[in-house]
């Protein structure tokens, strides 16, 4: 039978100083399947929610009121206060341009997505995070998911080290 | 002497706990439950335009003291940036993406400025302008020739009065 993806069983924060665009989001989430989806305004609540709730995937948006949703993603990768480093993280944000995702990618965001977005998009991305988990990379200037999202072969004799 | 990296194996518990053969949402989304997750977005138009419209609103209030006053410049290309980066993302969500494309090179432009000269003001107010006239006429999809004009002019001018 094929799998179905059951977003009953995942407790979400979205992150967003948008009023509109956090209930737009919990209500796509709803209509989705999921029970819990908690929000928060700015880092600072959300890192309230964090420490008082568990949580299963962080939506958040970059630009916020205070500090920025990279500074969140920051706190949830390096912070010893962090309640799980390898929490998922989605960046939903209108900052789409080539240096941000770059940049998000380098501060260990999971996955990023662009708004405007479509709901088949938000899902895939969704689906990315839940189903296919990937391995964290624990380095002296990184941590966070492998950035690494190809799989080729190689041809040659294998070079790379790692660093002593 | 640098630390060696160390790859993490993936947690699955959270897999387990969302996969189901029984209940839930098939991993490719059938075209019926995308059209009804829609709904969401488009029970929402109406509090898009508004949002669109007040922060369009807020801009043009702000603008006269800006142009007067040199000093409330940078707080008015902050509002600017703010404002516009959220019509950005909201207006390809309801079926207007004209408001996500002259809202994006409102923000790059605004972005690239820490204070504004009077003709720089006046590519801003422009800006503010058309996304006035995309949001009052309800202009879906990307119009037509005068708007694809239009975009093509504020390139000129935005790359020309940087």
């Amino acid at each position: 039978m094929a799998e179905k993806i059951d977003l009953s069983s995942v407790r979400f924060l979205v992150v967003d100083s948008n009023r509109l665009f956090l209930d737009m989001v919990r209500d796509i989430l709803v209509m989705m399947g999921a029970t819990t989806v908690l929000r928060a305004a700015d880092v600072e609540k959300a890192k309230v929610v964090l420490r008082e709730e568990s949580v299963d995937v962080v939506i958040t948006e970059w630009t916020l009121e205070g500090q920025s949703g990279m500074e969140l993603v920051q706190y949830i990768r390096t912070s010893p206060d962090s309640p799980n480093r390898m929490l998922p993280v989605v960046m939903l944000t209108a900052n789409s341009e080539q240096d941000y995702v770059m940049a998000a990618r380098d501060h260990g965001v999971t996955e990023f997505l662009a708004k405007p977005f479509t709901v088949q998009a938000f899902f895939d991305r969704l689906v990315s995070v839940i189903i296919r988990p990937r391995a964290f990379v624990d380095a002296e200037s990184y941590f966070g998911p492998d950035r690494r999202r190809r799989q080729t072969t190689i041809s040659g004799p294998d070079r790379r080290q790692i660093a002593s | 002497m640098a630390r060696k990296a160390r790859l993490i194996a993936p947690s699955l518990g959270l897999k387990r706990r969302a996969v189901s053969v029984h209940k839930g949402l098939d991993l490719s989304l059938t075209k019926r439950d995308v059209r009804r997750i829609e709904t969401v977005i488009e029970k929402s138009k109406d509090r898009c335009a508004n949002e669109v419209s007040d922060q369009l609103a807020s801009m043009r209030v702000q603008f006269p003291d800006a142009m007067a006053s040199r000093t409330k410049r940078p707080g008015f290309l902050r509002a600017v940036r703010a404002g516009s980066l959220d019509i950005k993302g909201l207006g390809g969500m309801f079926g207007f993406p004209l408001l996500t494309a002259f809202a994006k090179s409102l923000n790059d432009y605004v972005t690239s400025l820490k204070d504004a000269e009077d003709v720089q003001m006046a590519v801003i107010a422009t800006h503010i302008d058309a996304l006035y006239v995309v949001l009052v006429q309800r202009i879906a999809g990307l119009g037509g020739k005068v708007e694809g004009d239009v975009l093509d002019a504020f390139r000129t001018a935005t790359l020309k009065f940087r």
